[in-house]
């Protein structure tokens, strides 16, 4: 084997390692509202299908299959619950229409996570390939169920966290129809990039409604040196920042871990 | 581009999902690598969105792309060598979008080579 390919290889390993979670990040959840949160915001991150280990204290005490924002399936419940009958809940399909299962898993969430618990996750691939009539439980049905308001995101307002870590590297921003405000006092922006800046803030109505509230688009030149631009949405519409292009992926970065908290990486 | 190219890309990296090669031109999937089978509106989807994010097809206009949000991310990147083309990734929450990045521009620029 080559050195190249050597290395490749062990940074796969590396990367492979890290995703199944070296450092999990902890939750420390004093209240049962929070341990309860804690555990269905993670389960309704997990759109594609996903084994989550829910820990206490570094000890498995839930394995279940997540997807679409949902709970699939609960695969091992290694906690004993003496006074509770939850053989019948195990390793079945689980559905959101049905509300006895719906109130068993509920009941069965409540005794696990009674908080007061340092909470962390393993995730993984899912075990076999995901049967296309296990809908599962929403996360969101689980939440109303259990009487708890979805956290809107890791980071109360998301923009205003984004641009203060990003400081450094936000040269201006733009709204629609209006002149650009620059961020750094030495930037100087081309009429070609304020063009396009303006072309992508008014075209393109398919490519506007793709951003969510939740979402950032960050664009970069193949051509050294242009501004990158992130497309998100503000409380007045769609809003541009212009970014130094070296920033850009980092950027990108900060914006997703915005939504999940800063810890275990996947890549 | 083979597709045992796109699927030794897509394994070196824990969360991608899908990798897909995309022909802006004619807004098809060209070749795809996935570890869960997708329904053709997904792929559509996932066309659609590249030709409006690359809709500048003739020019330089971007180089790349991601789409990220809470659910995870989507990475663009057209080729330097034919405009049209276009790669396309699904990742799940937490990428190390900045990794994933660079290494998508260095396979993508050996492999349109090859």
């Amino acid at each position: 084997m080559s050195e190249v390919a050597a290395r490749a290889e062990l940074k796969a390993l590396l990367a492979r390692t890290a995703a199944f979670g070296v450092s999990p990040r902890r939750h420390h959840a004093a209240s049962p509202e929070a341990a309860l949160g804690v555990v269905l915001e993670t389960i309704r991150t997990c759109i594609l299908p996903r084994s989550l280990t829910v820990k206490v204290d570094d000890c498995p005490c839930l394995r279940i299959a997540a997807a679409g924002g949902g709970l699939l399936r609960i695969l091992d419940l290694p906690v004993a619950l003496p006074d509770r009958n939850v053989a019948n809940l195990l390793r079945r399909p689980l559905r959101t229409t049905d509300a006895e299962d719906v109130n068993a898993v509920a009941d069965l969430l409540r005794h696990v996570f009674p908080g007061g618990q340092e909470i962390s996750f393993d995730v993984g691939p899912p075990e076999g390939p995901q049967d296309p009539t296990d809908t599962g439980i929403s996360g969101d049905q689980l939440m109303r169920t259990l009487r708890l308001a979805p956290m809107a995101s890791a980071v109360p307002d998301r923009l205003a966290g984004f641009m203060e870590a990003a400081e450094d590297v936000l040269l201006a921003c733009m709204s629609e129809n209006e002149e650009p405000r620059l961020l750094q006092p030495e930037v100087i922006l081309s009429t070609q990039v304020t063009d396009r800046v303006q072309a992508l803030l008014s075209r393109s109505p398919n490519l506007r409604d793709e951003i969510t509230e939740d979402d950032a688009l960050f664009l970069r030149s193949a051509a050294p040196g242009d501004p990158a631009i992130c497309l998100t949405r503000s409380d007045k519409g769609l809003l541009a920042l212009l970014l130094d292009p070296d920033a850009c992926t980092d950027m990108a970065t900060l914006w997703s871990d915005l939504h999940h908290g800063l810890g275990m990486r996947s890549d | 581009m083979t597709h045992d190219a796109l699927a030794h890309f897509r394994a070196g990296f824990a969360s991608c999902e899908l990798a897909a090669l995309v022909d802006l031109s004619t807004g098809t999937v060209l070749m795809t690598d996935s570890a869960i089978k997708l329904g053709q509106e997904h792929l559509d989807d996932l066309c659609r969105i590249a030709r409006d994010l690359f809709a500048d097809s003739a020019g330089r206009w971007p180089g790349s792309a991601i789409l990220t949000g809470a659910t995870g991310s989507r990475v663009f990147l057209r080729s330097t060598q034919d405009p049209t083309e276009v790669l396309c990734c699904l990742f799940g929450p937490r990428a190390d979008l900045a990794r994933i990045d660079q290494a998508a521009q260095i396979f993508f620029t050996a492999s349109m080579e090859n």
